[in-house]
């Protein structure tokens, strides 16, 4: 039937109907459908590991004891270093002991519950188990002493820690994000005495005052963007 | 489409007529002529995609050291393998769009199957460079997305140009493939018994009545598509070249390569389209259609392309000879008498001297000749895959680091496994749509009353 | 005390995610989880970083500050041959993970051999005895206590009659004051040494050598730039007088008789293959040289030639001569050698004399194997204490040492592993590792060191000195004590402030023996009585990497190519080509070795019982099979094998690994047999070498300067070609490296220290046979046919560090670039392994992971991993990186000082352990770096340069000094 040359075909000689005439448009439609959802579901797996969500921004997780950060460093002013004591020597920034704790807490709120671990830490001699907030694969080297020693303050990749009554992730800590600083890392450089302040803004001029404090510190963008600056 | 020229011998065997074609060809998937061969072989397919689904499998248990490749040697197998297969996927573009461009009609008889072909052994080169990789799970950094690390693909590594090549070549052909196919997907419509098979084939045959403008429309798509796949026919192989190219080894670093490349695609396409044709027209009585005559014209392509890759070979010797170049020097002279003495050997006897027997046209006229010739072809060309690959990273610049690579069973296993895997979806081609294409055959009916 | 366990938070040292890689000897269970995890992974799930639920654990107590620092250094010192080799110990909270060498230690001078890297991993084998054992039950210290309290009770009452202590010849000054106690306490007891390795000093004296004043050295069977306690010192020494400075070089001319190829005999400007006996022939007519008489004719062409111009250099160049014979030498050579340096003035000039250091010649000891096997056999002993030594495994088969044991009742072992000696005696004890002990050991010249220990015993084990001191007096004291009490009056007035001294330097100051005129023979011996043997003679020699078999479970070493061979995990009878083609052999060729039962020892004319372990029949005398391998430079009349293999209680690694070569062994002539009848038996053994090319095929690779024209005779300097593309600016940094083969002695330290601190895995003799071995830097072995150039050329090759890398463009995801300071970076965790680039690499120098080469989680020694370095996983390539990790320590150091990064302030793990400063590395834009001057030197050249790859690394040409051109061909005969 579907050669040319034949006798024009007239209703008698049709076939019954093989489709009814909407199959076409549904198959359309079907076809149509198809290359949205390859495109679309291509575009959602883009938007999902790029969201927040995905980056753990602002995840909270239960941890041992109920600490707050707000209340040490934002409300007290606590200096990060009294905790992290390592920060400007390794490149580990430390984490406090529970003698740290201690210091202050064998004298005050030492009978309530919310200190209840902490001290039977102290007593039983077992560490407290936090659960990690800020992780870097294990293939990544970072170093916070040469970034605290470079003009970047902890606020700048650990967000607002001052205003967190329970610690959560401030930054994505994707790689893209690092990149963004190491390519260009004046508009978030800060001057020496300014590093450990927990709520520091850039000021209005931060792009000339940035770019000085690179000068200043010999900040070599160059050297930044090698890959083995982080992973060897 | 104009007429066949009068005084050639004709494409389709007298006494043909448009119903006696439809006939012969719809019948094999409708009729399902000698049920009982068609199931061994297909048996015997499917029991070698199982062996290379097993090799697959314990390349992800255990990575790519199963394999006999090392420090020299690091490709092996799944290279070879890789441009083997590309290769062979050559002849499909190159007969539908290529001598549609030139009007060698005799390719209508031919062109539904190598396309088939084409697509199947594309799939089979595309499984390797996946396979071969030390990380496969991570295949997709090949591809340039706004990934969360802020890196693209490298695009100065003919790897990445592959993706895109070989990408590209498989969709054009699958395209091209079933565009030709509609006309014919129709017929079988209207052919088929059971109303599930004429739904099946009707959703496939896109609602084709066969009226005029659907005609207009096909002829002029058919060709554009012709004239996008002309260049791909190029492309492809010459990317597949510059892999080895671009490389600086003794043996790879050559500009000879992309032509060469390319021509020893034909050669290897052309001989594995003879080895299916030859069994399959015996099988099914399609003698008529793929006559003598189409054996010979496809027998003198084979001797053009082998003597283009017989050329590239000799270029080789050439360059490295008058270069001076020591390295180079000793290359060739390592691949004729060096460890790897016999495979080089082998390559010659099946790529240069066996296809000069094509002089005599007995022999292009000889289905079983034909045959023989097109299997040595296929092997020869393998080796000469091997010999570039192996031969030249096992002695390259320090003697230190010479060494040698032997194939393990996982390396055979996934190699002959992809052998079945290709046979495998020929067998269900033949059974499920028209081997031939019927709408382009019926053009050249001799008996009198000539299409359009 | 660092806790024994790496510290939580800086733990790094496992890459990808859990299940995204496959182990190859995994649980089937554990194989479908990997399947599933690949093809989850290849769903496009594979790069999963949602915030990982890890925890973080701090301290309840902070330790000191510094254990969060990123790394310490500890100065202690390693025991070899029971010398001291001073070392700097590498801590990562709490892990020793890396031995550096001393550069005050007379010893060490900062470099280490390859030994001195593996021995950290002997730390951490997971095979070492990790409990006391009663009859190989698990038994427990307190247990043996209670045991010993009354056998000493017992041994008390009859003045420790019966007791014999067994131990190897010691340095250490508190281990023999617990020996000298235990005989003060039990008069009667009989102390014993053993030990299957050279002798060093001859009465009272040993020799030592100043191979920075000769200007000719002839050493006799002396391996003394490899196998000698001082060899770091000779090695530096001798390197001195090879390094073209400023164009020039004031070459010494080393002229070698040996046997078999040895590191030495690679450097030799003139090398005369002989057979001890041969030698002893050669010497004779070398004397008859010197003393003017006419030589015997007997000798070849080329042996007359190098001879006489030998002659001539003594007698010319006197005083500033030496004649070294090894330790392995008969003491008629030795002698003749001392007489003759006497001769020729060379006494107190080039050698010297150092009182004797080793216990071995101790007053109070009662002897050696021998005393003790015959005391046992007389049936004197009821009370055997075996401690450190393992005679069992490593005595002359003719002793017969396990029969003799039998017969002591009681029979304890202190020992690192339940070892063949272990089996034999029914208390098994643990011995501390030097990094977990306190100890004190004292240096070739005498200086002492303070063995300090880095990490708390990991399995409850004990020093010798605690274990000795306890049997004297059940009391039983801590090492710490016993070592303090030693030095106690030694210190001067403030003790505590010389102890800490001594820790912080590492050795003890004014310990140093004064060296003295050595004792020579009046007139040498006449060498020509005893040199006439007939027929093929055996030579027995400690392996390069497992010495006598105590390093036999050590995989690095294992894995370390042999010096002298290239070869891996295992050890080979070493023949000659002429004899192999004799006896139509080939590598790999099992042969037999038999010692006719009435074979005289060499020289000394005593014939030998025909008993013997080995021996397969009675009449037959001592037989050995092992595969054959063709060595270029061995004797024709002469073949040589290695001892400590084939041992069945070494532990997984070292177990059925090689052959025993003890068996050949005789007490009298420990060094060498004559008699020896080599048979071809049907059967073959696969020998794996990761070289099996070693001819140059006339590419100008290793590149030959003679010393008396280095300029005009090293080839053109490199120099760059011209490009198209506008050269590429390093503004900062511009790393570089030369590597001097004048100076390098391939000895292959460098290859163990990249191994120790980029955490290479060991892949095992089959993968290294399939051509899939990690090191990341190699030592290649050019067999040279030129006339005028050395039989044996080294070239140690790392990464290039090319300007134009060929592997960075055939990259498709980026994941080896350029780095900004022209490192060609190597991104593992952004490999997909496509290999591309090893392919592409004309120096072959990428390693690739082919397996999960990676040892189980569960294995002690990854508490040796660098933490600071990846663990590269299944499918990614590797390779040397100039330990940017070093490079970035540096510079974050120097950064927060506000300062550049000083010349040799990074140092790469194959610069610091090289004992001869072959390789040099610094910044090419450091006008002042010690890498930009040597690379001034008209010897400098670039390999491959003709590729335009323009490498960082580049070389110096080796520099040979020979009398005769052309007639340096050790190979010659």
């Amino acid at each position: 039937m579907a050669e040319p040359g034949q006798d024009k075909p007239s209703p008698q000689n049709l076939p019954p109907l093989l489709f009814q005439p909407r199959a076409t448009s549904l198959l359309r439609g079907l076809l149509a459908a198809g290359a949205l959802s390859v495109a679309g579901a291509g575009a959602v797996a883009l938007a999902y590991y790029h969201s927040s969500y995905w980056n753990g921004l602002g995840l909270r997780r239960e941890q041992p004891v109920l600490f707050s950060h707000r209340h040490h460093a934002g409300e007290l002013g606590i200096d990060c270093r009294y905790c992290h004591a390592t920060v400007e020597t390794s490149a580990f920034a430390g984490l406090p002991s529970t003698n740290t704790c201690l210091t202050c807490h064998s004298q005050i709120f030492t009978t309530t519950s919310m200190l209840r671990p902490v001290v039977d830490s102290a007593v039983r001699d077992q560490p407290l188990v936090w659960r990690r907030v800020n992780a870097l694969p294990d293939h990544v080297y970072f170093n916070h002493s040469i970034h605290v020693a470079k003009g970047v303050g902890c606020t700048t990749c650990h967000g607002d820690v001052g205003a967190m009554p329970l610690t959560a992730k401030g930054e994505t800590l994707t790689m893209r994000w690092c990149l963004d600083c190491h390519r260009n890392p004046a508009p978030r450089l800060r001057p020496p005495n300014e590093i450990f302040a927990a709520t520091w803004r850039p000021p209005a001029d931060q792009a000339a005052r940035g770019a000085a404090l690179a000068r200043q510190l010999n900040v070599h963008t160059s050297q930044l963007t090698s890959c083995s600056t982080c992973h060897h | 489409m104009n007429a066949p020229l009068a005084h050639a011998e004709p494409l389709v065997a007298p006494g043909e007529s448009a119903r006696s074609i439809d006939a012969r060809i719809s019948r094999v998937p409708l009729d399902f002529p000698h049920p009982v061969l068609w199931w061994l072989g297909f048996a015997a397919a499917f029991a070698v995609v199982m062996v290379m689904l097993t090799a697959i499998t314990w390349v992800f248990v255990r990575g790519v050291g199963i394999w006999g490749i090392n420090i020299p040697v690091a490709w092996g197998f799944a290279i070879t393998n890789f441009v083997w297969w590309i290769g062979i996927g050559h002849a499909g573009t190159f007969i539908s769009a290529i001598l549609l461009l030139l009007h060698q009609h005799w390719r209508t008889s031919i062109n539904r199957l190598t396309e088939a072909m084409t697509l199947f052994a594309v799939a089979c080169a595309a499984m390797f460079p996946l396979l071969h990789l030390g990380r496969p799970q991570y295949f997709y950094w090949l591809l340039p997305y706004p990934d969360t690390m802020g890196l693209w693909p490298q695009w100065r590594s003919p790897l990445v140009w592959d993706v895109f090549a070989v990408s590209t070549y498989g969709i054009v052909s699958l395209v091209f493939w079933y565009l030709g196919l509609v006309p014919d997907l129709a017929t079988m419509r209207d052919r088929a018994g059971p109303a599930w098979k004429r739904r099946l084939y009707g959703v496939f045959a896109l609602g084709w009545r066969g009226a005029a403008q659907h005609w207009r429309h096909y002829e002029r798509v058919y060709l554009i598509l012709a004239g996008l796949a002309t260049p791909l026919v190029v492309s492809v192989h010459s990317i597949v070249g510059m892999d080895f190219a671009v490389a600086i080894l003794p043996g790879w670093h050559s500009t000879i390569f992309p032509p060469y490349f390319v021509a020893g695609a034909i050669f290897s396409g052309f001989a594995m389209v003879l080895t299916i044709v030859i069994p399959l027209r015996a099988l099914y009585g399609f003698k008529g259609y793929v006559t003598d005559r189409h054996l010979e014209l496809m027998a003198k392509v084979l001797m053009v392309t082998g003597w283009i890759v017989a050329y590239g070979y000799f270029s080789e010797f050439f360059t490295a000879w008058i270069s001076g170049e020591e390295f180079d020097r000793f290359m060739v002279i390592n691949r004729a008498t060096g460890p790897y003495w016999a495979t080089f050997w082998t390559l010659i006897t099946c790529n240069v001297i066996v296809p000069q027997a094509l002089w005599w046209r007995r022999l292009r006229r000889s289905a079983s000749g034909l045959f023989v010739v097109s299997l040595l072809v296929n092997v020869g060309m393998w080796v000469e895959r091997y010999v570039i690959v192996v031969t030249s990273l096992h002695r390259d610049f320090l003697p230190s680091s010479w060494g040698m690579f032997n194939g393990t069973k996982w390396d055979w296993a996934l190699f002959i496994g992809t052998l079945g895997f290709f046979s495998a979806l020929l067998f269900l081609f033949v059974r499920v749509l028209p081997a031939l294409s019927m709408t382009e055959l019926k053009r050249f009916v001799v008996t009198g009353e000539e299409t359009e | 005390m660092p806790p024994p366990f790496p510290h939580p938070l800086l733990r790094r040292d496992d890459e990808f995610a859990p299940g995204s890689e496959s182990w190859p000897e995994g649980m089937s269970r554990r194989r479908f989880l990997e399947l599933m995890a690949a093809s989850l992974a290849l769903a496009g799930l594979g790069a999963c970083n949602r915030p990982p639920d890890g925890t973080i654990v701090p301290y309840v107590v902070p330790p000191d500050r510094e254990m969060l620092e990123d790394a310490l250094y500890y100065a202690t010192a390693m025991p070899w041959d029971g010398y001291a080799r001073g070392v700097l110990a590498r801590s990562h909270s709490g892990r020793p993970t890396k031995l550096e060498g001393n550069a005050v230690h007379p010893d060490s001078l900062g470099a280490t051999d390859a030994l001195t890297q593996a021995a950290v991993l002997a730390l951490y084998d997971p095979d070492r005895s990790r409990a006391p054992r009663r009859g190989g039950q698990v038994a427990s210290w307190a247990r043996f206590e209670d045991e010993w309290l009354g056998v000493h009770r017992d041994l008390l009452s009859r003045h420790g009659r019966g007791l014999a202590l067994l131990t190897e010849p010691t340095t250490s000054p508190t281990e023999l004051r617990c020996i000298h106690a235990l005989l003060d306490r039990l008069p009667a007891a009989r102390w014993f040494q053993h030990t299957a390795l050279a002798r060093f000093d001859r009465d009272g004296r040993q020799d030592d050598y100043d191979f920075g004043r000769a200007d000719v050295v002839l050493a006799v069977e002396a391996d003394f730039l490899f196998d000698h306690p001082s060899s770091l010192r000779y090695a530096r020494a001798f390197a001195s007088r090879r390094r073209v400075e400023g164009g020039r070089v004031n070459a010494n001319r080393l002229y070698v008789i040996e046997a078999s190829p040895s590191v030495t005999g690679s450097m030799a400007d003139h090398r005369l293959a002989a057979s001890p006996a041969h030698a002893r022939r050669l010497l004779a007519a070398l004397g008859d040289l010197l003393d003017g008489n006419k030589p015997s004719p007997a000798l070849a062409h080329e042996e007359r030639r190098v001879l006489a111009a030998l002659a001539r250099d003594l007698q010319g160049k006197a005083p500033n001569v030496v004649c070294v014979a090894g330790e392995s030498c008969d003491d008629a050579v030795r002698d003749w050698c001392a007489a003759r340096n006497a001769r020729l003035g060379a006494a107190c000039v080039t050698h010297h004399a150092l009182p004797a250091i080793r216990s071995d010649a101790d007053p109070r000891s009662a002897g050696d194997l021998g005393a003790a096997v015959q005391a046992m056999q007389a049936g004197g002993i009821d009370t055997l204490v075996v401690v450190g030594a393992n005679p069992a495994y490593t005595a002359p088969a003719d002793l017969e040492f396990a029969r003799a044991m039998a017969r002591v009742a009681r029979r304890i072992h202190l020992g690192s592993h339940v070892d063949e000696t272990a089996a034999l005696c029914p208390w098994h004890l643990p011995e501390a590792h030097f990094l977990e002990a306190w100890s004190d050991l004292r240096a070739y010249d005498g200086t002492a060191s303070i063995v300090q220990p880095l990490i708390a015993p990991l399995y409850g084990s004990r020093t010798a000195a605690e274990f000795i001191g306890f049997l004297a007096a059940p009391a039983g004291r801590n090492g710490y004590d016993l070592v303090r009490e030693t030095w106690q009056h030694h210190g001067g007035a403030d003790f505590e402030a010389a102890w800490v001294r001594w820790l912080n330097t590492g050795v003890v100051d004014g310990t140093t023996a004064s060296r003295s005129k050595p004792t020579a023979p009046a007139k040498a011996p006449d060498l020509r009585a005893g040199a006439s043997s007939s027929g093929v003679m055996l030579t027995i020699r400690p392996d390069p990497t497992v010495r006598d078999g105590r390093w036999a479970n050590n995989a690095w070493l294992q894995e370390l190519p042999k010096q002298n061979s290239q070869l891996v995990w295992d050890n080979a009878v070493f023949v000659s080509p002429t004899l192999a083609a004799t006896l139509q052999i080939e590598n790999g060729d099992v042969v037999q070795l038999s010692v006719a039962a009435n074979g005289r020892s060499p020289i000394s004319g005593r014939t030998e019982p025909a008993r013997s372990a080995g021996s397969t029949n009675p009449n037959e005398g001592p037989t050995v099979e092992g595969p054959a391998w063709i060595a270029l430079g061995q004797a024709d009349d002469c073949v040589t094998v290695s001892l400590g293999y084939g041992r069945t209680a070494a532990g997984r690694v070292g177990n059925a690994v090689g052959f025993d070569a003890y068996p050949l062994r005789q007490s009298a002539s420990p060094w060498a047999r004559e008699g020896v009848t080599v048979r071809k038996l049907g059967r073959r053994h696969a020998l794996v070498s990761t070289q099996t090319h070693f001819a140059m095929e006339g590419r100008d690779i290793v590149r030959v300067a003679l010393a008396s024209d280095p300029a005009g005779t090293a080839g053109r300097p490199p120099e760059t070609p011209p490009s198209l593309y506008p050269p590429v600016e390093y503004p900062e940094y511009r790393w570089g490296m030369l590597i001097d083969l004048g100076a390098c002695i391939g000895c292959k330290a460098c290859v163990a220290a990249c191994q120790a601190e980029n955490n290479i895995p060991v892949v095992g003799k089959e993968q290294v046979g399939l051509g899939r071995e990690m090191h990341w830097i190699r030592v290649d072995r050019y067999h040279s046919t030129k006339p005028g150039e050395p039989p044996v050329l080294h070239q140690p090759v790392p990464c290039m560090q090319c300007e134009n890398a060929p592997c960075e463009l055939v990259c498709p995801v980026a994941a080896t670039v350029h780095s900004s300071e022209g490192l060609n970076d190597m991104v593992y965790n952004r490999c997909v392994g496509t290999r591309y680039c090893s392919n592409n690499c004309p120096y072959k120098v990428r390693r690739f992971n082919f397996l999960d080469f990676r040892a189980p989680a569960d294995s002690p020694v990854n508490l040796q991993k660098n933490p600071e370095v990846t663990v590269r996983a299944r499918g990614v390539m590797e390779k040397c990186t100039y330990c940017v990790q070093r490079i970035n320590a540096g510079r974050i150091t120097a950064e927060k000082a506000n300062r550049r990064i000083r010349d040799g302030d990074v140092r790469t793990a194959c610069q610091q352990a090289c004992p001869t400063e072959a390789i040099v590395f610094g910044d090419l834009n450091d006008p002042a770096a010690r890498v930009v001057a040597r690379k001034a030197e008209p010897t400098h050249y670039a390999l491959l340069e003709e590729l335009n790859t323009r490498p960082r690394t580049t070389y110096l040409a080796r520099t040979t000094n020979p009398a005769l051109a052309g007639a340096n061909r050790g190979d010659a005969a």
